[in-house]
């Protein structure tokens, strides 16, 4: 379909969905009352934006994704593509008049087609091949065409899917785990080249991965999803520095949350005391289209305080409350996992650090660095 | 310490499974053999026997009519093989890929027809035609009621090809712009071809297989042209021959079937993760496909249905105590019969899994073909074998029917048993387990659904089972599905109609058995 000019890819408004199963059979699971699986979801894709859906498995990204190409239906709200209305109360357009390509977690290539067969098939009698020629070449499969899909390594198999969806000329394309049956090498080649090829047909596309480092080092922005309500939505470089909650957090970061309480304006954590000036609020000073929807917590509410890997640092002393019970090799430094009665951390040491498995310490927060604290009270806490 | 009262540890535990290995060896290579001698008697017969048959008989001289057989026994193939291929189709892909009111439990009703053998839907229709005034006799009135009484050999595999590799590569299609009609023609169908050709050639050898209605229905066959030559023209050797020709075709149809199996599962790539159904209908098209996939499993149940009802009165004054007598017979045969197959099953499934010996494979194999052999061909053979040794007819009946039906069981153990991966065996293993206690604590607790549907398969169809019970049973030693064709070849069919009602009642039964399998399978 041809959009209009200046309208965003992608849209869905105020989007609500939960299957037919879990409605019928009246039993609700784990997101939440009225086993929706998705809630409330707002997400826009501008021209040429690669946008990521990041969550754990579960979340509902995939089914965000099977709502976009119209293998569902929304319950409630509405999803708009090139600035039509392709589902919503009075609006359904069915999957295969929609336009939007779409690459599958397992590819999904026709097996009894041989590469240059799968790639044209989305195209008319009679149009113009070139542009699947052009493709092919792009994403290095050209003397492949005559080779079935079982002949065709993890990674051209990969390349395929997205000729055989790029070839129709979608400005959407949605691309669902499209790297993790892929070896290491591979997949970092690939994901690489992602964007390049996205840039250069002028599509947008929106990919789901449960890989946080994956969504960070690709995408223009990545949207946050668990148990099927949008966490925050913005670019890598805010979501690292501004998490929205202490969910995107400690599944982005790997940030270690704790408990605490507010005495004045002085922090008391299992870490001690963090005073006034060095903690601040989540949400402040944030801009964009992070969005909260928690609103600021009361002081007597249960707090969690984030506290990053690298911004913590350990002190050998006997008397300490935390013990150093593993630590593991990262190349550059190593990673060590101290317990104290139940609560755990995780902290970045320089390789040359003295330590010794079982010691007792005392953990405390860099000068330089800040404390972030969140309510409890996370997003999603309405049914 | 006990352990060290075992001599040589190592010793122990190497020499034990060998010993235990070489058991199961030698009952697979008896089994095949069982399952081969009625076969290679056959052969020798037909091919070198020196005794020349009464006028008539040799290979040059079997005469028009057995011309004549071959001819019919094709034509039937071809004719059910067209209608079966569409009708297992078109309700194949409707309920496993479409959305339409009622779909879930029409789905189920495609294995109604199950409960049907097809002697017993020629014998009420032809008795309800002539209640009504319509002639009910010939070829295409074969053709109908054999494909109505079959194609759900068809429906299972296209239905499973369809609804597996179909589904996901179906919605590729959609987000490709490409149609419900156009998918099913350029994807689906193709897909699923190699499934479709196997099913058909299924439901063509239970065709060869037919006795009861090709005969009720005056139709020249193979099945029904080696019986006559052998019991009323008194012509062994001509018999063989036919048997041999009918063994031929049987042979082309399992290496069709074997083949396109193959080919079928090299294709199954993709993993049919999606739970949703593809295409909503709506309207004059749901109307249809209600309409497509109502029609044939109905077919099959009105029809001795309504014959039943409006002959209720003249069933009952057929005494009880001959039902009886006719139902132990049927019953206690499949009894038997069930729990001998189930044994062999296990073995040859199980030793597949445990010997590596060159000779498992291929008599395994051998094992499993029983099912294509037709029941007189069976018959025939097993005299052939039986006959100098003076062996029991009931005992050799039960040979039969243990040749014909392995298969059943044993294909559901071996899918079953390839769903278990190596690696659990292994796991076992390396925490002490020998192979029998594998079987015992790991092979067996997994195996018992696949093992139970197998043991309630076989016992149906040894009750439904006609060809071979016609041709071996002893005098005076009747049971229900050979008193239905006696009654109905008769023109008593009223007496016909309480043996036919029991022999349904356990079809019921089996269909019902197999819809956990077709569940699974969507």
């Amino acid at each position: 379909m041809n959009g209009e000019p200046n309208a965003p890819h992608l849209q869905l408004r105020d989007v609500w969905h939960r299957y037919a199963a879990a409605n019928s059979h009246g039993h609700s699971n784990a997101n939440g009352g009225g086993g929706w699986t998705l809630r409330q979801i707002d997400l826009t894709l501008q021209r040429g934006e690669l946008v990521g859906l990041l969550g754990p498995s579960g979340c509902g990204k995939t089914t965000l994704l099977r709502l976009v190409a119209g293998f569902e239906r929304p319950e409630r709200g509405s999803v708009w593509i090139g600035g039509h209305q392709v589902a919503g109360p009075q609006q359904w357009l069915p999957a295969e008049r929609r336009g939007v390509g779409m690459v599958f977690q397992d590819y999904a290539l026709f097996p009894h087609l041989d590469a240059w067969q799968n790639a044209c098939f989305g195209l008319r009698r009679g149009h113009d091949l070139s542009r699947v020629r052009w493709l092919l070449e792009l994403l290095g499969l050209e003397g492949l065409e005559r080779r079935y899909p079982h002949q065709l390594s993890g990674g051209q198999r990969q390349r395929l899917a997205l000729a055989r969806a790029l070839a129709p000329q979608p400005e959407v394309v949605l691309l669902d785990e499209p790297f993790s049956n892929l070896d290491v090498e591979v997949r970092l080649r690939l994901r690489s080249e992602l964007p390049r090829v996205l840039s250069s047909v002028g599509a947008s596309g929106l990919i789901v991965t449960h890989d946080p480092e994956e969504a960070l080092a690709i995408c223009d922005r990545v949207a946050v999803l668990r148990d099927g309500i949008l966490h925050q939505i913005a670019p890598p470089r805010q979501l690292v520095q501004q998490p929205a909650t202490a969910f995107v957090g400690r599944f982005v970061l790997q940030a270690n949350l704790l408990s605490a309480s507010l005495e004045a304006a002085q922090l008391v954590t299992p870490l001690g005391i963090i005073p006034a000036g060095q903690w601040r609020w989540a949400g402040e000073g944030q801009q964009g289209d992070g969005e909260r929807r928690a609103g600021q917590p009361l002081a007597e509410q249960p707090l969690e305080v984030m506290l990053g890997q690298e911004d913590l640092q350990l002190q050998s002393d006997p008397q300490g409350d935390w013990q150093l019970v593993g630590r593991e090799f990262l190349g550059s430094a190593w990673l060590a996992l101290l317990e104290n009665r139940g609560q755990r951390l995780r902290l970045k040491l320089p390789l040359d650090h003295p330590w010794e498995l079982g010691m007792n310490c005392r953990v405390m927060l860099r000068h330089e660095a800040v404390a972030t604290l969140f309510g409890s009270v996370e997003v999603g806490g309405w049914g | 310490m006990a352990i060290l009262d075992t001599p040589g540890l190592d010793e122990y535990a190497a020499a034990k499974p060998a010993m235990g290995r070489t058991w199961l060896v030698l009952l697979v290579l008896l089994i095949g053999l069982l399952a081969l001698a009625p076969l290679a008697a056959l052969l020798r017969d037909a091919l070198f026997s020196a005794e020349p048959g009464p006028a008539g008989s040799g290979a040059a001289g079997l005469g028009a009519d057995a011309a004549a057989q071959i001819r019919g026994t094709l034509l039937l193939v071809a004719g059910e093989g067209v209608l079966g291929t569409v009708l297992g189709t078109a309700t194949g892909w409707l309920t496993a890929v479409c959305r339409f009111p009622g779909r879930r439990w029409l789905r189920m009703a495609q294995l109604l027809p199950l409960a049907c053998p097809a002697y017993l839907l020629a014998a009420s229709l032809i008795d309800w035609g002539s209640q009504n005034g319509i002639r009910i006799y010939g070829f295409w009135w074969a053709v109908l009621l054999l494909s109505l009484a079959n194609y759900t050999y068809v429906f299972l595999l296209s239905t499973e090809s369809f609804s597996t590799s179909g589904r996901q590569l179906l919605e590729a299609c959609r987000s490709l712009g490409v149609g419900p009609w156009q998918s099913f023609w350029r994807v689906a169908l193709q897909l699923a071809a190699p499934s479709i050709g196997a099913g058909v050639a299924l439901s063509a050898m239970e065709v060869v297989n037919e006795l009861g209605a090709v005969r009720l229905l005056g139709v020249p066959s193979l099945s029904a042209g080696i019986l006559n030559r052998w019991q009323i023209d008194g012509d062994p050797r001509g018999a063989a021959l036919l048997a041999l020709s009918a063994l031929a075709i049987v042979v082309l149809l399992l290496a069709a079937e074997r083949a396109l199996r193959h080919r079928s599962r090299r294709w199954n790539l993709g993993t049919g993760s999606a739970s949703c159904h593809v295409w909503p209908l709506s309207g004059w098209r749901a109307a249809a496909a209600i309409g497509v996939t109502l029609l044939p499993p109905l077919a099959c149940l009105m029809i001795p249905g309504l014959w039943i009802v409006q002959g209720w009165q003249a069933m009952a004054a057929e005494p009880l105590g001959e039902l009886v007598a006719l139902a132990g017979r049927s019953f206690g045969l499949a009894l038997l019969v069930t729990a001998i197959t189930a044994c062999c099953a296990l073995l040859l499934a199980i030793s597949r899994r445990w010997s590596d010996g060159p000779l498992v494979p291929p008599f395994s194999l051998v094992a499993g073909l029983g099912y294509g052999i037709p029941g007189s061909v069976l018959a025939l053979g097993l005299l052939l074998v039986g006959g100098p040794l003076q062996l029991n007819p009931v005992l050799l009946l039960v040979w039969g029917y243990g040749v014909r039906f392995l298969a059943v069981s044993k294909q559901g153990l071996d899918a079953a048993l390839e769903r278990i991966p190596v690696s659990i065996d292994e796991t076992a293993t390396s925490l002490g387990c020998s192979w029998w206690q594998t079987l015992g604590r790991i092979h067996l607790p997994l195996l018992r659904g696949p093992l139970l549907v197998g043991l309630l398969l076989v016992f149906v169809d040894v009750v439904k089972e006609l060809p071979l019970t016609l041709s071996l049973r002893p005098f005076d030693f009747d049971t229900l599905a050979v008193r239905v064709f006696q009654y109905a070849s008769d023109e008593r069919v009223a007496y016909a109609m309480a043996p036919a009602l029991v022999i349904m009642g356990f079809g019921l039964v089996a269909a019902i058995a197999l819809i956990p399998s077709l569940e699974e399978r969507s």
